[in-house]
């Protein structure tokens, strides 16, 4: 499961870094919700009955690593902290919950 | 509960190369890669005033502040040197994820990291000509990150290889596209776990 650690703790810093780099209003608003919004699947993917849910983060991350391109260059500084870090969470949000197992059906397979 | 070996070799090789002192030399040499790159975005960003460079003075500076550089960072939103930061940190996060029989148990992972390493190889070098003979400079640092992109291909191929040797034979024993398409996102079945550790 450590992606999603990974990817809630990457979650927290888009949430606050607003506060950190020069805030804009319109960029800040989409930085938060979709940090929410990841923070949110990542965490329910703990749950066995949302172990998918990390799927989510995966599709707000991709979603949200357009957004600048809707925006003519240069990128302020918030908007590059947007799309770097919706990049890495979305890298970590490929990866499902049960990697590092051995998937079950094989094991089976093999001690048959 | 069944638990599978983890530490079979795989064919056609006398090894393991999901074995993780295969893998961990490559999440090390990828993660030291991205953070020069991210000591290199960090003067692209202005947070640095300069960039060291044993061999080619002032040459880096002019190589990340090129007009092709500048060009790139327009296109892609960021300094080109945090994209290769990106580049690097995925190999290193796609390189820790998966048990040790990753090459059989999800090929799909490890056909995605080769993706990963294998292109980020090839861009690399084209970065390097591009130095050299459309800007005229050299950058030492971005040299290294080159060349251990070209160590990280070589490193990471023979379980790339091992896994497409595997889909290939359970293709070859099958002929079935949904057995395939099983096999490739993690699935199990009797045919790919009958030649899964066949010598070809």
């Amino acid at each position: 499961m450590w992606p999603r650690v990974c990817e809630a703790i990457l979650a927290m810093w888009l949430l606050f870094s607003p506060s950190v780099l020069v805030d804009e209003p319109s960029v800040t608003r989409i930085a938060r919700g979709a940090a929410v919004l990841m923070f949110a699947f990542s965490v329910l993917s703990f749950a066995k009955r949302f172990r998918r849910a990390y799927l989510g983060t995966l599709a707000v991350a991709l979603a949200t690593a357009c957004y600048p391109f809707l925006y003519p260059p240069p990128p302020s500084p918030l908007m590059q902290n947007l799309l770097i870090t919706a990049l890495v969470i979305a890298m970590f949000a490929i990866i499902p919950p049960d990697a590092m197992r051995s998937p079950r059906g094989w094991g089976e397979l093999e001690h048959e | 509960m069944n638990v599978a070996d983890l530490t079979v070799h795989a064919p056609p090789f006398n090894r393991n190369p999901s074995a993780w002192s295969q893998r961990l030399p490559i999440v090390a040499l990828a993660l030291f890669a991205a953070g020069v790159s991210i000591y290199l975005a960090l003067y692209q960003w202005r947070l640095i005033g300069g960039v060291w460079d044993p061999f080619f003075g002032d040459g880096s500076e002019k190589v990340l502040d090129s007009h092709p550089s500048e060009q790139m960072r327009r296109w892609i939103r960021m300094p080109d040197a945090a994209l290769g930061a990106i580049g690097y940190l995925s190999e290193a996060i796609f390189g820790l994820a998966g048990s040790t029989r990753r090459w059989q148990y999800r090929p799909w992972l490890v056909l995605l990291f080769g993706l990963d390493v294998i292109p980020l190889g090839v861009v690399s070098v084209v970065l390097v000509v591009v130095q050299g003979f459309v800007i005229g400079a050299w950058c030492s640092l971005c040299l290294l990150t080159a060349a251990i992109s070209l160590v990280l291909v070589f490193l990471a191929y023979d379980e790339v290889w091992a896994s497409i040797l595997f889909l290939r034979r359970t293709w070859r024993a099958t002929h079935d596209w949904r057995v395939l398409w099983t096999v490739f996102r993690g699935g199990a079945h009797p045919a790919a776990a009958a030649v899964a550790l066949e010598r070809s």
